[in-house]
């Protein structure tokens, strides 16, 4: 997940949280407090209730000799009319329960939801919320006696009004979040993507300096963490860009001393060379003399390889090659032409099979590469074996392939092979006249093309070594080409 | 984006969603729990105290403050004695007539039986936190013909702690009535001590303060050729 994402969301998590955590404790702590104080009018509506049904109408009715109402009900009834609370009786809603809970006087008749039915002791007062016919209300129950009897005097009290204040904060919390999370949200994006900002530009600059552009520097604002490190980044930079230079300057310094000394050590050679031709055609008869002088012409025709090579190497890295169309068929009969003498002396067969198609390449250059791939899989295969090269053509490019059924590598030489004098088998190699350059030259060359080099290989069954070419256009470039 | 970045961002937005509800969640659970909750208290023990064995000053402070504002709870009662004829029930109410006419607080006249009574039956008047103890006066309106009394007398004690007379026969007993001292004659009917009043304030000299360092009470009367009042307030 982007670190854009994450600051927003912990941002935004963290005032939801907050916001829904102070919204809700508000509003539940004013809620409760309503209770309490609406609970409490219950409890003493309660006790109003029951102190003056104990003050009047148990002393009035039971008067012996002036009693007019003879039953409990008939008192709790009249009782019942003649009490009012302030200027209203509106509002004021008891019955009278015995033990059983059954309902000996009420004056509502509402049936509230829950059938509660537990005795409650004298001296105690239950209270509890209820609800009846989608209202809220508090019903308070408390024991008493009267003329010997047990009984429950229940109040209800009518707390609806505060739920429905409590649900409209609640409607009014959700306007609030709701612009929280809109305004909020554009201002935790806005955040965001500032803070961000500098990062990306970091993480651009080190992408544009991984490859290769040393020079850039990242303009350094403010003095925050973030500068900071842009600061430190363009420290680092510098200090890169200083050691590249000097191992730059170390590395053409070893060019320019392996080009003069292959330069300077040319012209023995070829003193050497001359000298022990001469020796050599003089030396019939002399079999040791022979040997010996066999033996410096060999060496020195392989010394002046090498130092060629090397001339190649260095020469490659300087120049700069313009790349041509040329048909496949013209440019592989030509490496064929060149290498059929040399196969055919080493006693194997060269197969082709190419496709018809354009190759966008320096023709001496590609025909270096050919050239040392097939020398390769000569050196690397036996009398009798068989080489095979084949062409096809791409989308947007051609690949050929040379494959030998020689001897192969394991997966340790592959990835050596293509460095300047690796030889995955020294004494074989030198027999053979190399000197471990053939494929780093290749390598060289390919990537000069902007092509890609891909190498197959396994031990005991050969090894394909296949060039994936770029910059081929198919029939448009045939018409180029006629 | 990959898949499991989108699914953490759609987890995350779900989150806040969350955290969103989360209080309506608190809600329903905070009702869910009311309303499985049972509350027990335990009641005040009923003993036998009467308010109206407080001092005369706290009974009418109850007075003054349940006809005032609502810190004292009230519950009215209609009349239910009709076992008692008024001769029998107002008897005792017409005996301190008699006794505040002797003191001089009230004018002298013919209190007796023979009179209209009418009445809104019986308030009882609850202190906050002390409800086992109720104050019960009754208002009362006896009609003489010539004078109408109007009175807020204590049930149980029979003090009257309001009165308003008025009338066309209040001329001629407002004429030999000593009114302008007549409310200190009022308090001593009443058994304020004289000692904690203060002297009568406001325009007419109508109000007289009563502190006794727990309670503060304003004595009221008012007087004239035709009529007479006693009151108290808050």
């Amino acid at each position: 997940m982007k670190y854009y994402w994450k600051l927003f969301f912990a941002i935004m998590l963290t005032c939801s949280f907050f916001l829904s955590l102070g919204g809700f404790a508000l509003i539940e702590t004013g809620f409760q407090k309503s209770y309490d104080r609406e609970a409490a009018s219950a409890r003493q509506m309660n006790s109003l209730l029951y102190y003056s049904l104990k003050k009047e109408a148990m002393q009035e009715y039971t008067v012996e000799g002036n009693a007019v109402l003879i039953n409990e009900k008939a008192v709790f009834s009249y009782f019942a009319k003649s009490v009012s609370f302030g200027q209203t009786t509106e509002g004021l809603q008891f019955r009278i329960l015995d033990l059983e809970h059954k309902v000996v006087y009420s004056n509502f008749s509402l049936k509230p939801e829950i059938d509660w039915k537990e005795q409650v002791p004298q001296g105690e007062l239950v209270y509890f919320l209820d609800r009846e016919q989608g209202k809220k209300i508090i019903r308070v129950l408390r024991p008493f006696k009267f003329w010997g009897d047990e009984y429950y005097l229940e109040n209800l009290w009518d707390v609806t009004n505060i739920y429905n204040k409590k649900q409209e904060q609640y409607q009014i919390f959700v306007e609030i979040i709701a612009a929280m999370l809109v305004f909020g949200g554009s201002i935790a994006a806005v955040i965001s993507y500032l803070l961000v900002k500098p990062l990306k530009r970091l993480s651009t600059a080190s992408t544009l300096i991984g490859k290769g552009n040393l020079s850039l520097r990242i303009p350094v604002r403010g003095t925050d963490e973030v500068a900071m490190l842009s600061s430190q980044f363009n420290l680092m930079t510098e200090a890169l860009q200083r050691k590249i230079e000097l191992i730059e300057e170390e590395a053409r310094n070893k060019e320019l001393f392996v080009a003069a000394f292959s330069h300077e050590i040319k012209t023995p050679l070829t003193a050497m060379i001359g000298f022990s031709q001469r020796i050599l055609g003089k030396a019939a008869g002399d079999s040791d003399l022979e040997i010996s002088a066999g033996y410096i012409y060999e060496e020195g025709r392989r010394l002046e390889q090498l130092s060629m090579k090397l001339m190649d190497l260095i020469v490659l890295d300087r120049e700069e090659i313009e790349l041509e169309p040329v048909a496949a068929s013209f440019f592989f009969s030509h490496v064929i032409n060149l290498v059929s003498p040399m196969l055919n002396h080493a006693g194997i067969a060269l197969e082709a099979e190419m496709e018809e198609g354009i190759l966008w390449i320096e023709s001496t250059l590609m025909e270096t590469v050919c050239v040392n791939l097939i020398d390769n899989a000569r050196k690397a295969s036996s009398q009798g074996d068989k080489i095979r090269i084949c062409g096809s053509r791409r989308d947007n490019g051609y690949d050929f392939s040379v494959t030998d059924q020689g001897i192969g590598m394991n997966p340790e030489i592959l990835s050596q092979i293509t460095k300047a004098f690796y030889m995955a088998d020294k004494s074989r190699s030198r027999k053979e006249g190399g000197a471990g350059l053939g494929l780093a030259i290749c390598d060289k060359i390919i990537r000069m093309h902007h092509a890609k080099l891909e190498v197959n290989s396994e031990q005991g069954c050969g090894t394909s070594m296949t060039v994936h070419l770029y910059g081929y256009t198919g029939e448009e470039d045939d018409e180029t080409m006629e | 984006m990959k898949l499991w970045s989108k699914i953490k961002i759609l987890l995350l937005f779900l989150l806040l969603f969350g955290f969103c509800i989360l209080p309506f969640a608190g809600a329903y659970i905070h009702t869910a729990y009311l309303e499985s909750k049972i509350n027990r208290l335990s009641t005040d023990p009923d003993t036998e105290e009467d308010q109206n064995t407080f001092p005369i000053a706290y009974q009418l402070k109850i007075v003054a403050s349940s006809t005032g504002d609502s810190s004292a709870g009230t519950v009215q009662l209609q009349e239910n004695e009709k076992s008692l004829k008024p001769e029998q029930l107002y008897a005792p109410v017409i005996e301190q007539l008699k006794l505040m006419a002797e003191k001089g607080a009230v004018p002298n006249y013919q209190y007796g039986n023979k009179a209209l009574y009418s009445s809104n039956g019986k308030v009882l008047y609850f202190v906050s936190g002390s409800e086992s103890h109720p104050l019960v006066v009754r208002d009362l309106t006896m009609n003489y013909g010539t004078i109408t009394v109007s009175l807020l007398y204590n049930t149980e004690n029979d003090i009257i702690y309001d009165i308003y007379m008025s009338g066309s026969g209040m001329k001629e007993l407002m004429s030999s009535f000593q009114a302008d001292n007549s409310y200190l004659k009022y308090l001593d009917y009443l058994g304020v001590s004289e000692k904690y009043i203060s002297a009568p304030q406001g325009e007419g000299k109508h109000v007289v303060s009563y502190d006794d360092g727990s309670v503060q009470l304003g004595f009221f009367y008012s007087y004239s050729s035709e009529s007479l009042n006693y009151w108290v307030e808050d």
